[in-house]
């Protein structure tokens, strides 16, 4: 896959939600880049913003309570953030598709696969309703439903999961989107189902040039299938690196610990690592660096408790929002069981 | 289907039945000496005697043995309970008020009435009740959405009989000649008005809280990433799937559609099957109230069924087997 460019540029994006309790700061300050036919991997634990990013670009955000209060979101250098409802509906669906986790309850149950996919076509095509399904049984060609004319007349509950997530992939790619939005495309899935899916993607990718925005907190999914992953912890990028260089060279302490809890193959341990603690409350961040609470690094020192780190390039392509991330790689080093191949 | 609902309608009609014989047991049971209604004590127990036998209630109760008849004999079944269940039927009973009609008959002089009032007063209070409803939960969460939570649960709070009588004292302060009866026809606006306004706070609550509980679903989010606008969502995805409980409430008041409203038809003076109704409880005329029982259990069985065959029609999960 060669580098066409930007596509999806977003900057300092900032989507708070006004509750009765406070504000609370879902995304804060979120800045990343999404080139042709790449995948970028959004990565963290659940309530880390990963999903609220994903609809601050589609401008999904219930409003109120929600509101994205600063930033831009640029879409082949067009400000979506400065259209009106109105115009980012011809967005929706046409230049960005958008799949859930859940194909369960993702599809409207009371109306076949085939008419939902023929809708999504229809909204943003003016062709015929015969046309619109034979493009309709195409695109679950494409997507590996089998026996796709009598499926396109099935309704949703009749379907498996995967293949659900397949009509749910077909109806978001079916007005050949730019981008794809995967909000934890697979998560509900079984594994076997996921690899699939995974593959899936992968193919209409290469074949389209479609570039994909990954959210997901599963780091296998993420070393399968992203060029570039960032790594979310409360509310912001605190690392970012193309996929290679983030799985053998973990900077953030953050990073490191998600590593260390995943179990390894060969590998003799009775209990996997955690990392210690909670996610802070969002209505009530820690100063200082929002991960020095739970991190065996930064917890005493003055810097981590009083200064937040922003972003850095520590090296090059791997950026790294962490005082301590020098110093860290050589204390990680000395410890052989944290070393990570 | 076909199996189901044949098996539906052989239940139905146990349903039926059931009811007729219970309507007998109780009528039996509690309304005691019903001639005392009709014929004064004074005129002595001949004159009782006579107005029972020509209302058939000297009869037997169920058999009729006393004759020597034997059970394959029309003669056997002679008695009071199979001439109620026949009535039942038939509609061809006879008023112990007005001897000389037939219950098909007043029902069908009443009926009328009381459609008068009814079907004006659910078709707009339905109409009403989901736009309003569907209105503000476009606006949920808003001013809008809240001013009109506090408006329906004020008029849920205010009694029915409240509306009534507030309404029939502001009709007669504007124009008495419409407040009562049915003297001009327009006068039936009175009532429906009335009956609408009442019943409005409810649904549109109840409405509401189903719109809004769809429009919380996963499948809304995915239409709204598709680029659906949101009339479309609304009226298309939510609307639909809101079916299934809008239908069964309004089957459910199906009954209530024929029967008339028994307090608005007393109040406003309409003559209607609630009226008659009511006035036949007070006057003990077992024959119209059995009747009238009938046909409310008729109406509400079958209205039941038609519900299971439109919740299939409108959701595809549901299968009748």
């Amino acid at each position: 896959m060669s580098d066409n460019g930007t596509l999806l540029r977003v900057s300092d994006l900032r989507t708070h939600f006004h509750t009765e309790d406070g504000v609370v700061k879902a995304v804060d300050g979120v800045s990343f880049r999404i080139d042709r036919g790449r995948t970028f991997a959004l990565v963290g634990e659940s309530g880390c913003g990963k999903s609220v990013t994903a609809f601050s670009i589609m401008q999904l955000i219930p409003i109120p309570p929600g509101r994205i209060v600063s930033g831009s979101i640029e879409l082949d250098g067009e400000e979506l953030l400065d259209l009106n409802e109105k115009q980012m509906r011809h967005i929706r669906g046409s230049q960005i598709g958008m799949i859930f986790q859940e194909p369960m309850s993702s599809l409207n149950p009371v109306f076949t696969c085939g008419s939902q996919i023929v809708e999504a076509i229809r909204l943003h095509r003016r062709i015929s309703s015969r046309d619109a399904r034979a493009m309709a049984i195409d695109l679950l060609v494409q997507v590996g439903i089998p026996e796709p004319a009598q499926r396109f007349d099935e309704y949703p509950h009749q379907l498996s999961g995967g293949m659900r997530q397949r009509v749910m992939i077909a109806m978001a790619l079916s007005c050949r989107p730019r981008l794809l939005i995967a909000d934890e495309p697979t998560t509900a899935l079984d594994v076997t189902i996921q690899a699939q899916i995974l593959e899936l993607l992968k193919e209409l990718q290469a074949s389209t040039q479609l570039s994909i925005l990954l959210i997901t907190h599963d780091l296998a999914v993420v070393a399968g299938t992203a060029d570039v992953v960032g790594v979310m912890y409360a509310s912001k990028i605190v690392e970012q690196a193309d996929t290679g260089q983030l799985f053998a060279e973990p900077l953030h302490p953050y990073t490191h610990g998600l590593f260390r809890s995943i179990p390894r193959l060969g590998e003799k341990k009775h209990r996997l690592e955690t990392i210690p603690g909670t996610v802070p409350n969002p209505l009530n961040f820690p100063a200082g660096c929002k991960f020095h609470t739970r991190c065996h690094i930064g917890r005493d020192k003055p810097r981590c408790r009083t200064q937040e780190p922003t972003l850095r390039e520590v090296r090059p392509g791997h950026w790294c929002a962490c005082w301590e991330c020098d110093r860290y790689e050589t204390a990680a080093q000395s410890d052989p069981s944290d070393k990570v191949t | 289907m076909g199996a189901y609902l044949l098996r539906r309608l052989i239940l139905s009609v146990f349903t039926i039945l059931g009811v007729m014989v219970l309507t007998f047991v109780l009528f039996n049971l509690i309304a005691g000496d019903v001639s005392s209604n009709y014929v004064n004590p004074k005129l002595g127990d001949q004159a009782k005697q006579d107005w029972l036998e020509k209302r058939g209630l000297n009869k037997d109760v169920i058999f009729n043995k006393t004759a020597g008849a034997k059970f394959w004999t029309g003669e056997f079944y002679d008695t009071q309970f199979w001439r109620h269940m026949i009535d039942c039927v038939t509609f061809q009973g006879h008023s112990y008020r007005y001897p000389d009609k037939t219950l098909m008959s007043i029902i069908a002089e009443k009926a009328k009435y009381s459609l008068a009032l009814t079907v004006p007063m659910m078709a707009i209070g339905w109409f009403a009740g989901l736009a309003i409803s569907a209105f503000v939960a476009y606006f949920r969460g808003t001013i809008i959405d809240r001013a009109g939570v506090f408006i329906t649960v004020l008029g849920m709070c205010v009694p029915f009989l409240a509306y009534m009588i507030l309404g029939q004292w502001a009709m007669f302060q504007i124009s008495p000649q419409h407040a009562w009866g049915l003297a001009s026809p327009v006068n039936i606006y009175v009532p429906v008005a009335i009956g609408v306004i009442a019943g409005l706070g409810g649904s549109v609550r109840f409405y509401r809280t189903v719109f809004l509980d769809e429009m919380n679903r996963d499948y809304v989010r995915t239409a709204r990433a598709k680029g659906v606008p949101l009339p479309g969502i609304l009226f298309r995805h939510v609307l639909r799937n809101c079916m299934l409980p809008i239908l069964t409430s309004v089957v459910m008041s199906i009954p209530f559609l024929i029967m008339g409203s028994l307090l608005l038809e007393q109040f406003f003076g309409v003559n209607g099957l609630g009226d008659l109704f009511l006035s036949s409880i007070n006057d003990r005329d077992v024959p119209i109230i059995t009747g009238l029982t009938f046909l409310t259990t008729v109406i509400y069985v079958i209205g039941l069924v038609i519900t299971d065959i439109l919740y299939a029609v409108f959701d595809p999960r549901i299968r009748l087997r």
